[in-house]
């Protein structure tokens, strides 16, 4: 194989990587993700004209072209097909770069892209009803048609459809940990008989008859017929998703109301492998259930998964407990327990939602809002001249008693805006077990925590930077089994995914027992890259945040695996857009800890109240490293204008915020005035102001469309006394560019 | 001067009239009029939210002279512009008779948001006819009066009707960036 060409390979299989990392966030009924995915293929293609790969690269890379075209041709939004046959494209992509790489020939294309190309072809030109034969298939798959009068309960269906397939989600994954789980195998067999009776009764024949195999596969679990095996689990899962497509189709044209068009999804193959399961019958403990299944199951086409072990061991085996693959991975109460709650909750989870109502977020922020008022001009009353010379002690009594409900009014309306983490780790944990699978690597993910409360809308910007930081722990932190092993740890790694409060904050941790990183390496990359210079001496905490660099690779850095990093300076910059900051511990073979301090909530900071001239102006606290007064020989300047103050041994920018915001200060003396640094780690800037007035926690409010342009200031916050004190943005001062002095007014 | 302004207060906010249309052109219909120095202008009533009392304004720095900064109405942010300062008219600061008139603006992305004209009083709601509208002049270079919808011409005075949603253009937006 020429340089060239090996290249080339190396080009694509990142490109592929990058794909399937934006297939992550693709949703059906959604275009997020498409535009990127779409110019992705399009770099592949590029690439593959200009050093042509083996023709199945080319060719499948001109397939995934076809089926994203055909989502633009269409509504322009991804369906839940496209995006379960991506899917399966990077894998099986990832895999022939894989063989490539070691010289063998690229494996056989699945025939399934083939047919399901027709098939979608076909569906977007049918205006009539067609089921289409696949051609990987022997039976025909067969369409569903939607035709219900009743819409109502279409519905309803749909909505209790999705509580069932998640509680199925999760009561399988409780399975996997648990297989003797009897409770859990019950609650997943109810959920697909529901599903059956539903669709049944609705006419939804293909949704029918794979819940009902399934129904019949878990029946047989349930009876101890068959064991819990990777491959049940895997074809429940699989089961699941299928549902889950059909459901998304029938919601979509449901709200669509353009009236109803045959859905056609493949199920035919998952139905006759689960027959053969039920038929066959798996012994209880023919494969340990925590141990990946085939590396990458999903892209065959034609099933030809291993037949079950041949063993028919006695039905009365599998009342045995089965025994962990090895005696290091469990502890066995810790876990038992834990596993114990996550099932019962996930039983619980249906009858809990009922007790709930939605509101619209504008109200509960409307709420906000008032309830603050109320509370200042409560104060302003309790603390009103006119009061204070009384001596009525029923009054004041009362008052206090008004202040108390006040504030106690205004904490409640805030936790209303507060859900807790449980959706977005649980989320994780399916990551967690797509991604060792389709590595072949042991992982088991623990999660703590799961019941912290956060701000609603942290916890869905959080959901990309957990995404980001489990897959760098998947694909760097932990090493496959037999490296593992050589080293003397457990083979089955462990990444822990943890969250709780601590004062004002919410903490988030990563922690994986893997490689950790490797400081050396990071530090030789930086120098090599510019960012560093060799002569640069650098603390630990220093050396790790350079991988949040832009551009930074971990990939090439921490492992040798290439072109999967994904950058983590992306992961930094979500959690500084919600005001968050991130810590890492890493011990270099021990493995890695990612520590995210965040906000309780968006909608308060912990302010720090300065006060220039007449004017009132709050620092986001947590950005505040220190505040002085310095002393004259503290200070120096460069050509004149550039001044610096020497906060220990390390010459920071001093800004004179009066001059900047073009106010007239109490004294514009340094040593009369107070000196606050703020900043992150390597972008540190003194700012002089005239008093620190204290620490308040402030509602935040958005400054509108006027000032939209004005990255110094991040929003602004009522004050005690009702006036508005603006909220400064380090970030945008820090990184101002130019003399400050130019902009005076 | 139908009401006398402490009354206006009281009657705040003012009902949508369905009457007016807000098109560019100034059409019949009910005017809030209000005084600048001495000369008179009006908004179409549709437009107005409430009218305050003068309260204490944040200054938002490095913005616009015009621009007084912002300020806590009921627990919203609002910014505040001083109309006398926008038309060149000399800041007067006779705070007795400033009043805020709040008023929702739709810019021209299609975003809405309030803003506060500082004006110097509040006159009254007036009736306006087709027939008492003329379109306004062009001063050439002189004087912009793209913002200007047409003159009224009640009882021997003028009052120039404004388009609010213009006062706030996208050019004066971008304009509000700190690289003035």
């Amino acid at each position: 194989m020429s340089d060239n060409s090996r290249e080339s390979l190396a080009a694509l299989a990142q490109f592929n990587s990058q794909l399937a990392m934006e297939l992550v966030f693709a949703e059906p009924g959604k275009d997020q993700g498409l535009l990127p995915v779409n110019y992705l293929l399009s770099q592949m293609a590029d690439l593959c004209a200009a050093s042509p790969p083996p023709k199945e690269i080319a060719f499948s890379v001109s397939k995934a072209q076809e089926w994203v075209e055909i989502i633009f041709l269409g509504n322009g939004l991804f369906d839940a097909d496209t995006i379960k046959r991506l899917g399966e494209w990077t894998h099986w992509m990832e895999r022939a770069f894989e063989v490539l790489a070691q010289g063998q020939p690229v494996p056989a294309i699945p025939d399934g892209w083939k047919a399901a190309d027709d098939a979608d072809a076909d569906a977007l030109a049918a205006s009539t009803v067609a089921p289409v034969a696949g051609v990987a298939n022997t039976e025909t798959e067969m369409p569903l048609i939607v035709e219900v009068d009743d819409v109502e309960m279409l519905r309803e269906f749909i909505s209790e459809s999705y509580e069932h397939l998640h509680n199925i989600e999760m009561g399988v994954l409780v399975l996997e940990d648990k297989p003797e789980d009897h409770d859990t195998l019950n609650s997943i067999f109810r959920a697909f008989h529901t599903f059956k009776g539903g669709s049944g009764l609705l006419n939804l024949t293909p949704v029918n008859r794979l819940a009902h195999e399934l129904e019949s596969l878990l029946d047989l679990a349930r009876h101890k017929k068959i064991g819990i095996s990777s491959q049940v689990i895997d074809v429940i899962l699989e089961g699941g998703d299928v549902l889950k497509r059909f459901t998304v189709e029938i919601e979509h044209q449901v709200s669509d109301q353009r009236g109803y068009s045959p859905i056609v999804i493949p199920t035919s193959e998952l139905i006759s492998r689960v027959q053969r399961i039920v038929q066959q019958g798996v012994p209880p403990s023919s494969a340990p259930v925590s141990a990946p299944s085939t590396p990458a199951p999903q892209i065959q086409s034609t099933p030809n998964h291993p037949a079950p072990a041949t063993s028919a061991a006695s039905v009365a085996a599998a009342t045995a407990p089965i025994a962990p693959i090895t005696d290091t991975e469990h502890k066995p109460e810790n876990k038992e327990s834990a596993k114990e709650n996550s099932a019962a909750r996930a039983s619980d989870a249906p009858a809990a939602s009922s007790a709930l109502v939605k509101v619209a977020t504008q109200k509960l922020d409307n709420l906000v809002d008032l309830t603050g008022e109320m509370v200042i001009a409560q104060s302003q009353v309790v603390h009103d001249p006119a009061f204070t010379g009384l001596a009525d002690v029923r009054l004041l009594r009362n008052l206090t008693q008004l202040s108390r409900i006040a504030n106690e009014l205004q904490k409640t309306v805030l936790s209303l805006r507060m859900v807790p983490i449980r959706p977005t780790f649980q989320k994780m944990t399916r990551l967690v077990r797509d991604l060792a699978t389709r590595q072949g690597k042991l992982i088991e993910l623990k999660l703590h925590g799961e019941d912290t409360e956060l701000d609603r809308t942290l916890v869905e910007q959080l959901n990309d930077p957990l995404v980001h930081m489990i897959r760098n722990a998947v694909d760097h932190g932990i090493e496959k089994d037999v490296a593992r092993l050589s080293q003397g740890k457990p083979p089955v790694g462990t990444i822990e995914l943890r969250a709780w409060h601590q004062g004002g904050s919410i903490i988030l941790e990563v922690k994986d027992d893997g490689a950790g990183l490797n400081r050396e390496r990071i530090r030789a990359k930086a120098i090599k890259e510019g960012l560093i210079k060799q002569e640069d001496i650098l603390t630990d905490d220093e050396v790790f945040h350079l991988i949040f660099e832009p551009g930074f690779s971990t990939a090439e850095v921490v492992t040798d695996v290439s072109g999967r990093g994904v950058g983590m300076d992306v992961v930094r910059r979500n959690i500084e857009q919600l005001r968050g900051k991130i810590e890492i511990l890493s011990t270099e073979g021990k493995g890695s800890t990612f520590r995210i301090y965040l906000p309780l909530t968006l909608a308060i900071i912990d302010g720090m109240l300065i006060s220039i001239g007449t004017q009132r102006y709050i620092l986001p606290a947590l950005l505040v490293r220190e505040s002085f007064r310095p002393t004259a020989d503290m200070i120096s300047t460069v050509q004149g204008r550039g001044e610096m103050v020497n906060v220990r041994g390390r010459l920071t920018p001093l800004l004179r915020l009066y001059d900047y915001f073009g106010l007239t200060p109490e004294s514009t003396d340094p040593t009369r005035s107070v000196v606050v640094v703020v900043g992150y780690e390597h972008q540190q800037r003194c700012l002089l102001v005239d008093q620190l007035l204290g620490k308040q926690e402030v509602v935040i409010k958005a400054l509108g469309e006027t000032f939209k342009q004005r990255k110094d200031f991040a929003g602004a916050a009522i004050l005690g006394d009702g006036q508005v004190g603006l909220i400064i943005e380090v970030d945008g001062l820090v990184n101002l560019k130019g003399d400050s002095s130019r902009r005076a007014s | 001067m139908a009401l006398p302004e402490r009354n206006l207060y009281r009657y705040m906010p003012i009902v949508a009239d369905t009457n007016t249309t807000s098109s560019p052109t100034a059409s019949a219909g009910k005017y809030l009029t209000f005084r600048l120095k001495n000369e008179s202008y009006g908004i179409v009533v549709l437009k107005i939210r409430e009218i305050i009392r003068l309260q204490p304004i944040t200054p938002v720095p490095q913005m616009p002279s015009y621009i007084k900064g912002v300020l806590n109405l009921r627990g919203k942010i609002i910014p505040v512009i001083d109309l006398r300062v926008k038309f060149g008219l000399q800041d007067i600061t006779d705070a007795d008779h400033n009043c805020i008139i709040v008023v929702k603006i739709d810019l021209p992305n299609r975003v809405s948001s309030q803003i506060g004209l500082i004006v110097d009083a509040v006159e009254e709601v007036i009736n306006i006819s087709a027939n008492e509208i003329e379109a306004a002049p062009d001063f050439g270079a002189v004087l912009d009066t793209s913002f200007i919808l047409g003159l009224a011409k009640i009882k021997g005075s003028v009052k120039a009707l404004l388009d609010i949603d213009r006062i706030l253009t996208e050019e004066t937006l971008s304009a509000l960036a700190p690289a003035i």
